[in-house]
């Protein structure tokens, strides 16, 4: 098949899914929907199996010069008077980033998709209200991310994003009665625009500059600007990414975003949307790498998100909430790696991180299906007797995330650990430090629902596993979390790198240090001792980190108090300007209207005199009339 | 005499008219009614002065010229100034018997013939009769002076009107009264010292040219009888709170001006 | 001295008081007889036209505006008897509700 053919049909085919699913499956399919899902996004992976294998099967020789053309599906819009330089295209990139971004995407979907048929039921086993309407959704953003992660644009870039943005809000908000799903919704939806409008700005400048928003062309002409002017640009685009991707400060989106369904969390904010920053700042590594300044800061953001995100989850007893942000702080690390230069492995990280992390929701969703809605950890415990595959898939995926060897975090964070060591210490030490915290939290979260004496909500009588649909997922990424680590072996040149090298620009680090790696390795299992020491042997009566330090906790566990300070800082003055907007216009604006329309009403009001009723009254009238035009006839015209 | 000259000779009757006139209207006592009659009769001869000395013709036709019109406009003038409105129809005899006078010295006899027979005849006596039909009890009436009642007896906006209308008389009189162009037409009229009367001639002119326009005429009548008939036919439901024969007027309809403006 | 100038002058008299009449009085059936009187004016004015064109176009038009004032006076009694069984008045203010 043509690579164009296949290019095509990638996104296409869940979008057809998804186009379906809305047509007819309140009417015809109902709760068969689930199976154009399945297919459509079954049948998308599989292109995208044979993308991949196309892409590797190119030459070195020829791997610039193929990748950076573009495949051009359809001319767009023109902007301009002549040339084919004025042209908007619609037209994808197909590189070995992208082929493994859309492996990642649409693996990670067709299980979610797969473990949604047994989520999305209540305990009856009967689908729930709306179960159409999450696969139409969620086959809408599979759509998004494949464009996004196709395009071959800057266009076409932004369209998939604020596509992958709608899906989000759509998803998040899906159970729409609940206020707080909708104002989670809404949160998200408001604060990635204002990640997305410093990106919007960026290209915006992009194409002030360059005058093509095609991502060869740009690539080529970073050269020719000065340094202060990719700075800018890049930290533009970058803002995109803070956005996007819950970095400081716009990460206040993702915990509450956790109002959306399991499944929903596991996709779009463990693996795939999330990750659409580190897909972006890789991509633009040419533009990047080209400024001190902004590696500089990408690396600094994602290093403090990454610490930050780790101390709140220290404090938080929502297992969602600490997934959610583990995931922010795990994201934090991929920026730490892209912003010292470790591009692959950067990318190394997002892709095992898409298997775990996902993991870890969907066993998450495994419990709170036993647990009939229960997902705080302070009110269940004990569970690895109940539900004992989904103690030991959310084992695997833990300790994956605690970066124990040889599993797949592992690898992964070491390269990036030891990346920042080589950069700089300070780097280093935010890395190391959380290392430490999330084998920490991970291991706390385990514990507290796992171990000990089993103690169930007071709904629950007797939990029971998931369903085959629920659970063959979780085996599956199970086997991802331990075995996707060893593309990435030896630390640095493995495969996946050496795969991904013609296309992302970066520092080139020397071999990681036999002594980096085995500080790594020890650091976990620390962290893990230490929350076994503490939580593991046997269940504290009260938290013994609030014990230690209730200030310290109070403040961990309501974030820093980082919504608070944005709802007085920015969202209060914007209501109030608002209130007097509305004021203004009901007010003002409104009365200067009734003025106005009362014109003729007062005209109409003082004519109502002439109108008496009296027939002799109108005759009058008519006599003065004529004695009008008879004067005029005579005397104006004498 | 000069246009300019006739115009405010015209403008001058009209103002001594218009005070004759006001001061003659219904609600004035008796002490108005004099100079009401004294300016007015002068008014008319000057009128008739004027037209005397804009045209030229026999004495003796001049005096029953000045006397006809003398009594239509006298007459006129107390048709619509008379309180009360059997007064009104008489004095509307006069007018008509006036006119016709005039309209027989123009020689125009069968119209004058006509005149007489439809208005004094027919048109005037249904007046009366509907006068007399009309005629509210005699209770109502003003108990103190037995003269007529409240809206009878007063005009509305004397004033404006008389100015309106005596303005607009002037205005249209001056022009009328200008030397007029001769007009060159060939005339059928009889004149003086014909054979073939007036009469033989309008028929002659009636039933040739003007055939469809009197069967259309006749037409039109009949439709009037009909409707006449149609409507006097109706029961008329009183207004609520009055009933036929009863002494008191509905309330609050006498007496109640309501101003034009 | 009976020319057309002086009918119409006439004339115009008689239909200005008519007018002022139609204007003054609120009885009803005088402001019809103010009516008659301006027919009558209108009258004079046609035979004074007549006379003046020197055929007798004005008098077959006097002739037909006569009977428009027969057919006139004969339906507008016919309204007013109406009009006076429904309210037992003759004054025209009696017909006033129709104000703004």
């Amino acid at each position: 098949m043509e690579l164009r053919t296949l290019a095509i049909w990638i996104p296409l085919l869940p979008l057809l899914a998804a186009v379906l699913i809305g047509a007819i499956g309140l009417r015809g399919l109902r709760t068969r929907s689930h199976w154009l899902a399945i297919g459509g996004v079954a049948a998308a992976l599989v292109l995208a199996l044979l993308l991949f294998q196309r892409v590797r099967a190119t030459p070195v020789a020829e791997a610039e010069t193929t990748f950076n053309r573009p495949v051009q599906v359809y001319s767009w819009f023109r902007a301009g008077d002549t040339g084919e330089r004025d042209w908007f295209n619609v037209e994808f990139r197909v590189d070995p980033l992208t082929s493994v971004m859309l492996l990642t995407v649409l693996s990670v979907s067709l299980l979610v998709v797969i473990y949604s048929t047994g989520y999305m039921r209540d305990h009856h086993g009967h689908p729930e209200y709306g179960y159409e309407r999450f696969f139409a959704f969620l086959c809408l953003f599979v759509f998004s991310m494949c464009m996004l992660v196709l395009a071959g644009n800057f266009l076409l870039l932004y369209l998939g994003w604020e596509l992958v943005g709608l899906s989000s809000y759509l998803l998040i908000g899906f159970y729409y009665q609940r206020p707080a799903a909708a104002a989670a919704a809404k949160k998200a939806f408001l604060v990635n625009r204002v990640g997305d409008f410093g990106f919007g700005l960026g290209i915006l400048l992009i194409f002030y500059h360059f005058g093509r928003l095609e991502y060869g062309a740009v690539f080529e002409g970073v050269r020719n600007l000065s340094e202060g002017q990719i700075t800018l640009i890049a930290l533009l685009l970058f803002c995109g990414a803070v956005g996007k991707s819950a970095q400081l400060p716009l990460h206040v989106w993702l915990p509450d975003a956790m109002e959306g369904p399991t499944p929903v969390s596991a996709l779009i904010h463990a693996a795939t949307m999330v990750t659409a920053g580190v897909y972006m700042v890789a991509r633009c590594s040419a533009i990047f790498t080209a400024s001190h300044v902004a590696m500089t800061v990408v690396a600094s953001v994602g290093a403090a998100t990454a610490l930050f995100a780790a101390t709140v989850a220290l404090a938080q007893y929502d297992m969602k909430r600490i997934l959610a942000y583990s995931t922010c702080s795990q994201l934090g690390y991929m920026f730490l790696g892209l912003g010292v230069g470790a591009m692959p492995s950067a990318m190394f990280h997002l892709f095992t991180h898409a298997f775990f992390k996902a993991l870890l929701f969907l066993g998450a969703g495994s419990i709170m299906h036993a647990m009939l809605g229960e997902i705080d950890i302070r009110r269940f415990g004990g569970l690895r007797r109940s539900l004992p595959r989904t103690y030991g898939t959310m084992l695997i995926g833990a300790l994956a995330l605690a970066g124990v060897p040889p599993l797949a975090g592992f690898w992964s964070k070491d390269e990036i650990v030891h990346a920042a060591w080589t950069t700089h210490p300070i780097f280093g030490v935010v890395a190391s430090l959380t290392a430490l915290l999330t084998a920490f939290y991970t291991f706390r979260m385990i514990f507290l629902a796992f171990h000990g004496d089993e103690r169930l909500p007071q709904k629950v009588d007797h939990p029971h596993e998931s369903g085959p649909a629920m659970r063959v997922p979780l085996m599956i990424l199970s086997i991802g979390a331990i075995g996707a680590g060893f593309f990435g072996v030896p630390a640095g040149h493995g495969a996946f790198h050496h795969f991904l090298e013609p296309v992302l620009q970066g520092e080139h680090h020397d071999e990681g240090g036999r002594a980096v790696m085995v500080a790594s390795a020890i650091l976990s299992l620390v962290g893990i001792g230490a929350a076994w020491f503490v939580y593991g042997a046997r269940r504290p009566e009260r938290e013994p980190l609030e014990s230690l330090n209730p200030v310290l906790f109070r403040t961990l566990h309501h974030r820093y108090y980082f919504d608070e300070f944005y709802d007085v800082a920015i969202v209060t003055p914007l209501r109030r300007l608002g209130r007097f907007c509305f004021g203004f216009d009901n007010y003002g604006i409104n009365t200067l209207l009734a003025l106005i329309a009362g014109v003729p009403k007062l005209i109409g009001f003082a004519l109502k005199g002439l109108q008496r009723g009296a027939m002799q009254g109108y005759a009058m009238g008519m006599t003065i009339g004529m004695l009008a035009l008879v004067g005029w006839l005579l005397w104006a015209n004498a | 005499m000069t246009p300019t000259a006739i115009t405010n000779i015209v403008y001058g009757l009209a103002a001594l008219g218009a005070i004759a006139v006001y001061l003659a209207m219904p609600g004035a006592g008796p002490r108005r009614k004099t100079p009401a009659v004294l300016i007015g009769l002068a008014a008319v001869a000057w009128l008739l002065m004027l037209l005397a000395r804009m045209s030229r013709g026999s004495a003796g036709d001049a005096v029953i010229f000045s006397i006809l019109t003398l009594l239509s406009l006298v007459g006129s003038v107390r048709v619509v100034t008379h309180p009360r409105p059997v007064y009104s129809a008489l004095y509307f005899v006069l007018v008509a018997l006036a006119s016709v006078g005039l309209i027989v010295m123009a020689g125009a006899e069968f119209l004058g013939a006509a005149l007489v027979i439809v208005y004094a005849g027919a048109i005037l006596v249904t007046y009366v009769f509907v006068i007399m039909l009309a005629q509210q009890s005699p209770a109502a009436q003003d108990a103190v002076s037995g003269g007529p009642l409240d809206y009878d007896g007063v005009a509305r906006e004397p004033a404006l009107a008389t100015v309106a209308g005596f303005t607009l008389m002037a205005a249209v009189g001056s022009l009328i009264a200008r030397p007029l162009p001769e007009v060159e037409t060939a005339g059928d009229a009889a004149q003086a010292g014909d054979a073939i009367g007036n009469t033989v001639r309008l028929g002659a002119v009636l039933l040739t040219r003007y055939a469809v326009a009197v069967e259309l005429a006749g037409v039109l009548l009949l439709v009037a009888i009909i409707g006449a008939i149609a409507m006097a036919r109706r029961p008329v439901e009183p207004e609520p709170g009055w009933s036929p024969g009863s002494e008191e007027p509905p309330a609050g309809e006498i007496g109640r001006t309501v101003r034009p403006f | 001295m009976v020319t057309p100038q002086s009918l119409m002058l006439i004339g115009a008299v008689l239909f200005f008081l008519g007018v002022i009449g139609f204007l003054t009085r609120r009885n009803l059936i005088i402001m019809f007889l103010s009516t008659e009187v301006m027919f009558q004016g209108v009258l004079l004015n046609l035979v004074g036209m007549g006379l003046l064109h020197r055929n007798l176009e004005g008098q077959v038009f006097g002739l037909f505006v006569l009977v428009i004032a027969a057919v006139e006076a004969g339906l507008g009694l016919a309204i007013v008897v109406m009009l006076f069984r429904r309210k037992g008045t003759l004054d025209a203010e009696a017909w006033s509700a129709l104000q703004g």
